[in-house]
C-alpha cells in the first residue's frame, strides 16, 4: 500500500494528516446538535467536556509521541493503580468504575485512562521485538492486557472490558504475529464463555444475553431499552423526524438517550442519511488511523497509530452494534459523541496521539518487517 | 509486510461497519413502518375506568349490594416533591437503571434494604408532600411516606415504568381531606407539593344488610393475575370488543388483538405481549373489582357493565417540559352494570336469622356438655313449586363490609364462617333420607303402602348387628309408620329389596351427589358412592347404611330441599334459584312416581309431625298440617349426631319447603323440630301461640 507523500514543504504543524482531523472533528460537530436535542440540561457541560478534549488534542500533538513512549510503562503503571484504587472506593451508581473528585463537580474514569496506557504499552513492548511469531512471544502482550482487563470486569465494567481484545489482537496482529496464533487463542476465548457462564457470569447478565436473544420475552426489563432503541431507530425512517422532533426522544422513553444511546436519537431524529455520514466519517477516521500507521516507518509510531485506529473504530462499532442489536447490551459510549468527561477527553487523546505519529518524520531506518524471516530481503 | 497487514485490519473493521449499514438498511428502510407504528403505540396508554357495578336488590327492592362514592386520592409519582428545586424520591430512583428498580421494587434482598432506606429517609426529611398529607390526615409521617414511596416503586415495577401515569395512593379518605386536597389543587397560590396529587371520585361497594345476607351476595376483591388467566373464558358478547381484531381510534391502530389458542389477546401491534397488555382488553383485566362467592360471583358478568376505555398519549407540555398523559378519546363508552333482584325477602330473612341465632343460643346454654361452643346452624326456606329461595341462613356468617379486616379471626373461627353450609355444607343425612327410599321402593313396586316388615330392633348381618334406632322393637310396621317412627329396620328390608343401583338412581334423580346449579357460587356436589351403582366392592350391609341415608354418602341441605320439594309438588324437579326470574322457575325434570306411591310417603311424612308418636311432633303448628322427616345422621364415633329436620307446608296444599340443620345437634326432632316450627310461623305471620305445645311421648 502506497500513499502519497506529502510534500515536505509543509511547516511542521500542518503536517498531520487532516483527514483523521477532520472527520474526528466533524463525527463530534454533527453531533452536538442532537446531544441538545437529547439533553439540553446536558449540553453546556458537553461543549465544555468538547473543548478540554480539542485541548488535549493539541497538547498531545506538542509532546512528540516518543517522549510518551520512554514513560509507556509508567503511564501504564499509573493507569494500574488508579483501576485497583477505584475497586477500593466505594461503589457509585452501582459499579467501582468512577473516581469522585470532591470538589470539583465531576468524577473521572481510570477505564478510559488505561485505554490510552494500553495503547502505548503494547506499542512499546512489542516496538523492538521478533519474537511475536511464537507463541511465547505472545505471553507479554497478553499479560499486559488480561490484568487491566480483569480489574475492569471486577468493577464491573464488561463494556470496557470488551474493548481490550480488540486492540490487543490488532495490534499484535499489526507487529507480526501468526495469524494461526491468534484465530486459535481467539477460538479459545470463545469456548471459554461456556465454563463462564456456568460459573462466572452473574444472572443479570445472563439475562442481558437472554434478553438478546429474545427481547420480546424480556421486553419489560432487560429488553425494555433495546426495545427502545430498535424503535427509535427505526422510526428514524430515511430522513428522520426531525431535529427536536423525535418521538422517543422527546418524551424520555429512550433511556441514557445521551449517554450510550445517543446513536439511537441521531438515527430517529436525523434518519439514515445522519446516521449514514456517521457512520462513513468514523469509517473515515479509522481508515485515516490505518493509513497514517501504514506511512510510518518507526515501528513505535506505526504500532500506536494501528492501536489508536483500533480501538476508536472498535469502540463504534460495539456502540453502534450494541444499539442496533447486533451485539448483547454493554454499558459503552460511542466515542467522540456520547456525554461524558472521561470519554471525550481520552478519545481526543487518541487523535492527537495519532496526529503525532503523522505529523512527525523522524529520520528512522526501520526494519520493514517485524517478523525475522524478511530481515534478508532488507 | 506491515502494510499489508494493515490493509487487513482495515478491511476486517470495514467489513464490521458494512454489517452496520447493512443493519440500518434493514431498520431504517425495510423495517421502517412497523417501527414507526410500535412508536405510536408506545405513545399511547389504554386505561380502563370500571363502570357503576349494578345494584343486588331484595324482592321489594330494598340494596343488598350497591356502589357507593369513595373518595380516593392518587398520585402521580412523577411530579412527587418539586419543592426546594428537588425531587425527594424520583431524583433518588432516576439514579438507577430501571432493572435496578424493577429489582428494588420486587426483591427483598439487601438491595432492596439499602436503597429503600435511603429513599425513605429523604422522603420523610424533605417532602413537603409527605408533611402535608400526614397532617391532614392525622397520621404519622413515616406511614404516609411509606405509602407513598410504595406507590412510587409500584408504578415502576409495571411494565411501562412510567412515573407519569397517576397511582392510587389513598382510597376513601375523610371528605373534609379530600376536600382540603382539592382546593389545594386549585389554588395557585398554595403548596405545589399537591399537584402530584388528583382527585377522583370512585365506587366502593356497600352492603346494608351486613351478615344477615353474607352468604347470599357474597363479596368484591380484586382479579388476581392467575385468576384473570381462567376467567377470560367467561368473555361474551358485550365484551368482546367490536369483534374487529383491533382497537383503534379515528383511523389509527394502537393495539391489536391477537388469537392466542381459541382466546383473543390483546398485544401491541406486532409485538409479544407483555404482563401489562392484557390488562387493556375490553374484557377482564387484572386488578379489577369482581364479585367472590354467592351472587356477586354467579351474575358477575351482568353486574359488572362495560369499562370505560379511555386513550391517553403521552405528551411534553409547557416551559419546564413535564411529560403529561392527555386524553385522546373514548374508543368505546362506558355501560353501567346491570341491578338484579332476588326473590328473598331481606326483612323475612332478617326475622329468620334472628330465630335462628336465638334457638342456636338457647341450644348452647342447654347444653353444657359441650363447654359451651356455640353452634352452627343451616336454615333454607324455598318455594316447592318454583324452586325460588325465600331465607337462606347459614350461622356463623361474615359481614362482606369488614370481611377484609375480620378475616384472620374468621379463619380462626372452627365454626367456618366462611363456609355457606347451605350449598356447601356436605353432610350425612341420616333419616331424612328415608322418605326417598319409601318413594323409590314404593315407585319401583318393590314394596306396597301396605307391606310390613317385622322388626325386632336389630338385623344380624355376618356377626354385625345392624341396630333400629335404640333397639326399639317396632314390630310388624308398614311404611308410613315406618317413616313416623324413623324404623331403621324397615328401610334396612326395603333398602334391600330395592337394591343399590336403584337407590343410587333415585337419590341422583331427586338431585343428591350432583350440583343443584343454584345461581350462588361455590355450590359443592355432595357424594353418592360410585359403587352403589357398579356393585363393585358393595355389599349388603353397605346398601343398608345407604337405605338409611349413613355411610359414604353426603348431601347439602340445598340437595334435600330440592328433594323434598320433588315430593310435595308431585316429582318435579325445581331450579332452586334466587334470582327473580320466570325463566329459573320452570322444573328441570320430572320424575312422575306413581301418585300412589307419592300419596304414601306424603302420608307417612305427615304422620311425623302430626301423628301423637311422630318424631317431630314439636313442629307442630295450630292453623295448617305439616309433613315431614327428622333425621339425626352420625358421622363421627362419640360426636353428637348432626340434626337434620326437613318439611313442607301446609300439607295439603304445599307453598314452601324447610330444612334445619344444627351439625352436631343431636336429635332432629328434639333439636330441629322447635326452630322449625318457629321459622313457619315467622314466615307464614302466625303468632306464638299458634304452637301445640304437647308433652313428648315417650
Amino acid at each position: 500500500m502506497r500513499w502519497r507523500r506529502k510534500p515536505l514543504a509543509r511547516p511542521y504543524v500542518l503536517r498531520f494528516d487532516w483527514l483523521v482531523l477532520l472527520s474526528a472533528l466533524g463525527v463530534t460537530g454533527m453531533s452536538l446538535p442532537y446531544m441538545y436535542s437529547a439533553s439540553p440540561q446536558h449540553f453546556q457541560k458537553q461543549l465544555v467536556w468538547v473543548a478540554l478534549g480539542v485541548a488535549a488534542m493539541l497538547l498531545m500533538l506538542a509532546v512528540d509521541y516518543r517522549t510518551l513512549l520512554r514513560y509507556a510503562y509508567d503511564i501504564y503503571g499509573g493507569a494500574l493503580a488508579l483501576l485497583i484504587l477505584v475497586l477500593l472506593l466505594p461503589q457509585v451508581r452501582g459499579a467501582r468504575s468512577w473516581i469522585a473528585l470532591p470538589g470539583l463537580g465531576f468524577n473521572i474514569q481510570p477505564t478510559e485512562l488505561m485505554k490510552f496506557a494500553l495503547v502505548l504499552v503494547l506499542a512499546k513492548n512489542l516496538m523492538h521485538r521478533e519474537t511475536q511469531s511464537t507463541l511465547r512471544g505472545l505471553v507479554a502482550p497478553f499479560v499486559l492486557t488480561l490484568i487491566p482487563m480483569a480489574l475492569i470486569l471486577k468493577q464491573p465494567d464488561l463494556g470496557s472490558a470488551i474493548l481490550l481484545p480488540p486492540l490487543l489482537f490488532a495490534v499484535v496482529f499489526a507487529s507480526g504475529a501468526n495469524a494461526f496464533h491468534l484465530i486459535s487463542i481467539a477460538l479459545a476465548g470463545a469456548a471459554s464463555t461456556v465454563p463462564m457462564w456456568m460459573f462466572v457470569m452473574k444472572q443479570y447478565q445472563k439475562n442481558r444475553i437472554l434478553a438478546f436473544l429474545s427481547p420480546e420475552k424480556y421486553e419489560a426489563r432487560e429488553a425494555y431499552q433495546l426495545i427502545m432503541s430498535l424503535i427509535a431507530i427505526g422510526s428514524g425512517s430515511l430522513l428522520g423526524e426531525g431535529l427536536g422532533n423525535g418521538t422517543l426522544t422527546e418524551l424520555d422513553l429512550l433511556p441514557d438517550k445521551h449517554t450510550d444511546f445517543i446513536f439511537g436519537v441521531i438515527a430517529e431524529e436525523g434518519g439514515f442519511v445522519a446516521v449514514g455520514i456517521l457512520i462513513s466519517l468514523y469509517l473515515l477516521l479509522m481508515l485515516g488511523g490505518f493509513r497514517v500507521a501504514s506511512a510510518r516507518k518507526e515501528p513505535g509510531g506505526r504500532l500506536i497509530a494501528t492501536g489508536c485506529a483500533a480501538l476508536l473504530g472498535s469502540q463504534a462499532l460495539v456502540n453502534i452494534g450494541v444499539v442496533t442489536a447486533l451485539l448483547p447490551t454493554t454499558g459503552i459510549t460511542l466515542p467522540l459523541v456520547s456525554y461524558g468527561g472521561s470519554s471525550m477527553i481520552i478519545s481526543f487523546c487518541l487523535i492527537g496521539l495519532l496526529l503525532n505519529v503523522g505529523a512527525s518524520q523522524p529520520l528512522v531506518l526501520a526494519r520493514e518487517s517485524f517478523t525475522g524471516k524478511r530481515l534478508i530481503d532488507y | 509486510m506491515f502494510q499489508k497487514r494493515v490493509l487487513i485490519l482495515a478491511c476486517l473493521f470495514a467489513c464490521g461497519f458494512v454489517l452496520i449499514v447493512a443493519r440500518l438498511v434493514q431498520l431504517q428502510v425495510m423495517d421502517s413502518e412497523e417501527y414507526r407504528q410500535q412508536g405510536a403505540s408506545r405513545r399511547h396508554r389504554l386505561i380502563q375506568i370500571p363502570p357503576r357495578r349494578g345494584k343486588i336488590l331484595d324482592s321489594r327492592g330494598r340494596a343488598l349490594a350497591e356502589d357507593q362514592p369513595s373518595y380516593d386520592l392518587w398520585l402521580i409519582p412523577a411530579q412527587v416533591d418539586y419543592v426546594d428545586g428537588k425531587r425527594a424520591v424520583v431524583s433518588q430512583l432516576g439514579e438507577l437503571s430501571p432493572d435496578k428498580i424493577v429489582r428494588l421494587a420486587r426483591s427483598s434482598g439487601r438491595q432492596r434494604e439499602l436503597d429503600y432506606d435511603l429513599a425513605f429517609r429523604e422522603l420523610v426529611e424533605t417532602s413537603s408532600l409527605v408533611r402535608n398529607l400526614a397532617q391532614l390526615m392525622k397520621q404519622e409521617d413515616e406511614a404516609v411516606a411509606r405509602v407513598v414511596l410504595d406507590a412510587c416503586l409500584d408504578r415502576l415495577a409495571d411494565s411501562e415504568q412510567d412515573l407519569t401515569v397517576p397511582r392510587l395512593l389513598f382510597e376513601n379518605v375523610e371528605p373534609r381531606v379530600y376536600l382540603a386536597v382539592e382546593k389545594e389543587r386549585g389554588n395557585p397560590y398554595g403548596d405545589p407539593a399537591f399537584q402530584s396529587l388528583e382527585t377522583h371520585v370512585g365506587m366502593r361497594r356497600v352492603y346494608p344488610a351486613g351478615e344477615i345476607m353474607g352468604h347470599i351476595t357474597g363479596y368484591v376483591g380484586r382479579l388476581s393475575r392467575e385468576e384473570y388467566a381462567t376467567l377470560r373464558g367467561e368473555w361474551v358478547d358485550g365484551n368482546r370488543v367490536g369483534g374487529q381484531g383491533v382497537i383503534s381510534y379515528q383511523g389509527r391502530t394502537f393495539f391489536a388483538l391477537e388469537p392466542e389458542g381459541e382466546e383473543m389477546q390483546i398485544v401491541r401491534l406486532r409485538q409479544r405481549t407483555r404482563r401489562g397488555e392484557l390488562e387493556h382488553y375490553a374484557g377482564y383485566f387484572a386488578n379489577e373489582t369482581v364479585g367472590r362467592g354467592g351472587v356477586e360471583q354467579y351474575y358477575n358478568q351482568r353486574l359488572r357493565g362495560r369499562h370505560v376505555q379511555r386513550l391517553l398519549r403521552l405528551e411534553k407540555t409547557g416551559a419546564g417540559g413535564q411529560r403529561q398523559l392527555s386524553c385522546v378519546g373514548e374508543p368505546h363508552p362506558a355501560r353501567d352494570g346491570v341491578d338484579i333482584r332476588l326473590t328473598i325477602d331481606l326483612e323475612q330473612q332478617r326475622k329468620i336469622h334472628g330465630i335462628m341465632l336465638e334457638e342456636l343460643e338457647k341450644l348452647r346454654l342447654e347444653h353444657r356438655g359441650r363447654e359451651g361452643k356455640p353452634y352452627a346452624g343451616v336454615c333454607l326456606l324455598m318455594n316447592p313449586e318454583t324452586g325460588a329461595i325465600y331465607a337462606l341462613i347459614s350461622v356463623p356468617g361474615f359481614d362482606p363490609n369488614t370481611l377484609a379486616a375480620d378475616f384472620p379471626e374468621l379463619l380462626k373461627d372452627e365454626r367456618t364462617p366462611l363456609l355457606n353450609r347451605v350449598i356447601a355444607g356436605q353432610y350425612p343425612p341420616g333419616s331424612v333420607m328415608k322418605p326417598l327410599i319409601a318413594l323409590g321402593a314404593l315407585s319401583e313396586g318393590v314394596i306396597q303402602p301396605d307391606t310390613t316388615f317385622c322388626c325386632e330392633g336389630v338385623i344380624t348381618l355376618k356377626n354385625h348387628d345392624f341396630i333400629c334406632m335404640r333397639r326399639v322393637h317396632h314390630g310388624n310396621i308398614n311404611v308410613e309408620d315406618a317413616l313416623r317412627s324413623s324404623c331403621n329396620v324397615f328401610f334396612y328390608h326395603a333398602g334391600q329389596a330395592l337394591g343399590s343401583k336403584k337407590i343410587f338412581k333415585w337419590a341422583w334423580d331427586l338431585s343428591l351427589g350432583h350440583e343443584t346449579g343454584i345461581d350462588i357460587s361455590g355450590e359443592r356436589p355432595g357424594y353418592l358412592p360410585p359403587s352403589a351403582m357398579t356393585g363393585r366392592r358393595w355389599s349388603t350391609g353397605q346398601t343398608y347404611h345407604f337405605s338409611i341415608g349413613q355411610g359414604a354418602l353426603t348431601v347439602t341441605p340445598l340437595q334435600m330441599a330440592v328433594a323434598f320439594a320433588a315430593i310435595a309438588n308431585g316429582g318435579r324437579i325445581v331450579q332452586p334459584h334466587v334470582l327473580d326470574s320466570p325463566q329459573l322457575s320452570q322444573s328441570r325434570a320430572e320424575l312422575a312416581p306413581p301418585t300412589e306411591a307419592l300419596e304414601t310417603v306424603r302420608l307417612g311424612m305427615w304422620k311425623v309431625v302430626q301423628d301423637p308418636h311422630g318424631s317431630a311432633r314439636k313442629a307442630r303448628l295450630r292453623s295448617f298440617d305439616i309433613a315431614g322427616k327428622t333425621g339425626s345422621a352420625e358421622w363421627k364415633k362419640a360426636k353428637a349426631t348432626h340434626a337434620w329436620f326437613g318439611c313442607y307446608a301446609p300439607f295439603e296444599k304445599p307453598e314452601v319447603v324447610c330444612i334445619v340443620l344444627v351439625p352436631e345437634g343431636n336429635f332432629g326432632g328434639g333439636t330441629c323440630a322447635p326452630i322449625a316450627k318457629r321459622i313457619l310461623q315467622a314466615y307464614f305471620g302466625l303468632s306464638e301461640d299458634d304452637a301445640v305445645e304437647e308433652e313428648a311421648v315417650g
